[in-house]
């Protein structure tokens, strides 16, 4: 429980639970008496039969005829209901696309009804296989291998799309998800990373139906094309047609295709690469790397062929080469001088105005109270970003972000030492000291402080130290622990005198069970969890990920681990450091990369310091709530900032309980243990 | 302790399973099933479908949709042990149905969140202002974390799992977002404080 927050995390969530639960409205008669008129505008489909009359012989004729229609309307009936029946009985449409299009129908039981080859490869592929009857996963499991087996789906074209069309949405999107995870699962259990694109369509889509028809392909590859046209209008669905799902994906690569889910990457090893491409242009245009302000590489289909299109600029020229995408020769070459300057920037770029506006909104100031403003365009690391630079009279700004998207990636800000303090504001209630010129030291702060708890700075735990203006008022707060007791402090950042101090008394057994990050607890690799025999632990599975990502251990920030026990057995593995989120798979028994994925990391707030690393953390956590192993199923460890205190937050599972441990980020000290 | 957390561990696992039940019960006739369907999920839906839309009226018409979908494609469930992720995958396909059409979420003022709730009688202010807190102050993958911790009951990697988000993204919104709300309901207490002491 956290003793300085007034409401624990459980008193919050029992808030927000109450008052959903008055909040939620009774709509139950509602319900039912919509549920019922439904329930009988079926019934009243159903054809009533009229008891008989006495008729004139006017009115037999009229009888006879109606008796005709009336056999006609039946028999219409019958034929519609023997068609609807046929209907009803394909449940859902299963389409599998590679090059071969298959579709697969099936009943409501997920049994199949039939398979339908669309093309000669399909033809070839199923050949007398016979599945009348099994499930869909086994046809699809035995498609998927054979189409393994037979090379339509290699190394060099790995993707496959995945259509599930039906009228009950959730039955397709649930029916969609399982396919998709048990093709991946085949697709990583061969010898090279797949990728699967997904869609769930609902019948009746009078294009779809008339292009499927057309060209002879599924309802599914139909929507793909149309969704990629939505991306490049100048595509023709004639050509693309011809294309199969790898090429396909490369060119949504990069785009949202909406309705679609993606898995994995299109493998493109029958290109030269986007990189390759980048500096034959480059070469070609003879600049160097660190001129770019921009440079943008697509790979696209043009008069058909692939190729790629690389647009790039340098503060005085713009450059734009279509390069082959299969030899690397140049097929087209232009340049012009870039008379703009920084102002003929690619319309996806936000300007350097709305750049400006973003950095002062951060510092929370006005575009005049900003000196010595400066904005560059600067191209790195694969991305363009603005950097931003700027000070008031009591601080300094640096900021760096992204020239496309307009995100933060750098945020830096520090009193402003090197300048004459310039009279902040100063509230009625603020102390009566004469302002003098700048701020005192931080190291002065401390001395302060220390001097005034009677205390020595070597022996105090867990020190952490902010500068903040608070009402205008700029201080230092200054908190740490000593002994048995918790110290907070706030010292105005120009006098040096103490605004407020606060100590309290947090107990003995609290220190006595604070681990230093000097000490040496019992461990092993793999400890903490519990292994299958033949099976990596989950820290040589951590190692593999953090080998081939390239990074250290003590970069670590977030870690979070998943075992998957079915089907190809690997762990998940989630970690971030300061600039990138990771997602891997590895393979638990060979330590292979599976999947691996990363972005930047721009939502990063925690200030740097000398923290435990994530493994001290979870040791501590262990040894805090006295467990000698866990589960490897689910475990999550993570710095995070809280009121500007950094701490772990630890989440493992023993036995049946769930465990969340909060502990300190320096000095490892239990702060919070929750068991559910 | 150890026997108090089984106990809570296969209270919460009964859950899921009477759920399945009562969704199985209605299949075969039960109309009694179904209101007591009704009742244990309907807080969870409207709550999810507010987290989503951010609006009292369209949460409403959500809840009403949802349950009239599950009461007409009940017989197409299949039971995989997780009912209530199956139910809210309804609300969220009727939500994102909803978003569709006004193309964006709207944000209400003072008087239509008043106005939202006035034929509420069991609804008092601080009620309404927790759930406007947590509208208006978080974002919105935060707003279905809490939701679906606090009043689903869904334990945070169930949510990872249900969100396709790793465990580790849920921890730290969920952390963030508690908050945030802390925050703001210590504000408003505050508020009354001053209130009260002025008067």
């Amino acid at each position: 429980m956290k003793r300085d927050q007034g409401m624990t995390t459980e008193q919050v969530e029992s808030r927000v639970r109450k008052s959903f639960e008055a909040a939620t409205p009774d709509v139950l008669t509602d319900v039912m008496s919509t549920c019922r008129e439904k329930k009988g505008n079926n019934m009243e489909n159903i054809i009533t039969i009229q008891p008989p009359k006495r008729r004139s012989s006017r009115a037999r004729l009229t009888a006879v005829i109606a008796a005709a229609a009336a056999f006609i309307f039946i028999f219409a009936a019958i034929i519609g209901f023997s068609i609807s029946a046929r209907r009803d009985k394909t449940f859902v449409t299963v389409q599998l696309d590679v090059n071969p299009g298959i579709e697969i129908r099936v009943d409501k039981n997920e049994r199949v009804l039939k398979v339908i080859a669309l093309n000669n490869d399909a033809s070839k592929l199923i050949a007398d296989m016979d599945f009348s009857g099994s499930t869909i996963e086994v046809a699809v499991n035995a498609i998927v291998g054979s189409m393994l087996k037979n090379g339509y789906l290699s190394e060099i074209a790995n993707s496959i799309l995945v259509s599930v069309e039906g009228n009950n949405e959730e039955a397709s999107a649930l029916l969609q998800q399982r396919l998709t995870d048990e093709i991946n699962s085949m697709l990583n259990a061969a010898a090279f990373n797949g990728a699967v694109l997904s869609q769930t369509i609902t019948p009746g889509d009078e294009e779809l139906e008339k292009l499927s028809k057309e060209y002879g392909i599924t309802h599914g590859k139909a929507r793909l094309i149309l969704a990629i046209i939505d991306t490049h209008p100048t595509y023709r669905f004639e050509d693309l047609v011809q294309m199969n799902i790898t090429d396909l994906n490369l060119l949504a690569a990069g785009h949202a295709l909406p309705g679609f889910d993606k898995i994995g990457t299109p493998e493109n090893s029958n290109y030269i690469g986007t990189e390759q491409a980048r500096h034959i242009a480059i070469d070609h245009a003879g600049i160097e790397e660190n001129d770019l302000i921009y440079i943008d590489c697509e790979l696209e289909y043009d008069d058909g062929r692939m190729l790629y299109d690389v647009e790039f600029q340098t503060k005085t020229m713009e450059y734009e080469y279509k390069i082959d995408a299969k030899d690397g020769s140049i097929l087209d070459a232009e340049s012009e001088p870039n008379e703009h300057g920084h102002g003929s920037l690619p319309s996806s770029y936000i300007s350097r105005d709305e750049a400006i506006e973003i950095a002062l909104k951060r510092a929370g100031i006005a575009r005049s109270e900003a000196m010595d403003l400066d904005c560059e365009l600067e191209y790195g690391d694969g991305i363009s970003v603005y950097e931003i630079d700027f000070e008031t009279s009591s601080m300094e700004y640096e900021c760096i972000l992204d020239a496309s998207t307009g995100d933060i990636l750098k945020w830096n800000e520090a009193p402003n030492a090197g300048l004459p303090y310039n009279s902040p504001t100063v509230t009625p209630n603020s102390p009566t000291a004469t302002p003098t010129a700048g701020f005192i030291s931080e190291k002065r702060a401390k001395e302060i402080v220390f001097s005034h708890a009677g205390i020595k700075e070597a022996d105090v735990r867990g020190l952490e130290i902010d500068f903040d203006a608070d009402d205008g008022i700029y201080l230092y707060e200054i908190e740490f622990e000593c002994g048995s007791y918790e110290y907070e402090y706030e010292v105005n950042a120009i006098s040096g005198k103490i605004i407020h101090h606060d100590k309290e008394f947090i107990g003995s057994s609290c220190s006595n069970v604070t681990p230093r990050p000097s000490d040496n607890p019992v461990s092993t690799p793999g400890s903490g969890s519990v292994p299958a025999a033949g099976q990596l632990s989950w820290r040589d599975a951590v190692k593999y990920a953090l080998k081939h990502a390239g990074v250290s251990e003590s970069e670590l920030l977030a870690l979070s681990i998943e075992y998957e026990p079915s089907g190809i057995k690997y762990f998940k593995i989630d970690f971030d450091t300061r600039s990138h989120e990771y997602e891997y798979k590895i393979n638990a028994t060979n330590g292979s990369v599976i999947t691996s994925k990363n972005e930047l990391n721009d939502d990063c707030d925690i200030p740097k310091g000398s923290y435990i690393s994530v493994y001290k953390a979870f040791e501590y956590a262990l040894k805090a709530v006295e467990v000698s192993s866990c589960s490897d199923r689910d475990i999550a460890i993570e710095l995070d900032c809280d009121d500007g205190s950094v701490c772990y937050e630890v989440e493992f599972q023993s036995g049946r309980t769930e465990y969340s441990i909060q502990l300190h980020a320096i000095t490892g000290a239990i702060i919070e243990i929750e068991m559910e | 302790m150890i026997a108090f957390l089984t106990i809570l561990s296969e209270t919460v696992n009964n859950d899921e399973k009477s759920l399945d039940n009562l969704i199985m019960n209605f299949v075969s006739g039960d109309e009694c099933a179904f209101e007591k369907l009704y009742d244990g999920t309907r807080t969870a839906v409207y709550s999810y479908a507010m987290s989503i839309l951010k609006h009292p009226q369209d949460a409403e018409d959500v809840l009403h949709d949802c349950f009239v979908k599950l009461y007409m494609s009940a017989g197409s469930y299949n039971s995989q042990g997780k009912p209530m992720a199956w139910i809210l995958t309804i609300a969220k396909n009727l939500c994102y149905e909803r978003l569709r059409e006004r193309k964006r979420t709207v944000n209400l003022t003072d008087e239509e969140w008043e106005r939202s709730f006035e034929t509420n009688e069991h609804i008092g202010r601080e009620e309404i202002l927790t759930i406007r807190s947590l509208v208006e102050l978080l974002g919105e993958e935060e707003r279905m974390i809490v939701t679906l911790h606090a009043i689903s009951r869904f334990k945070h990697r169930e949510i990872a799992e249900f969100m396709n988000l790793p465990l580790s993204t849920v921890l730290s919104k969920y952390h963030r977002a508690v908050k945030k709300l802390r925050n703001a309901y210590l504000q408003d207490e505050q508020t009354d404080e001053r209130i009260i002491r002025s008067v």
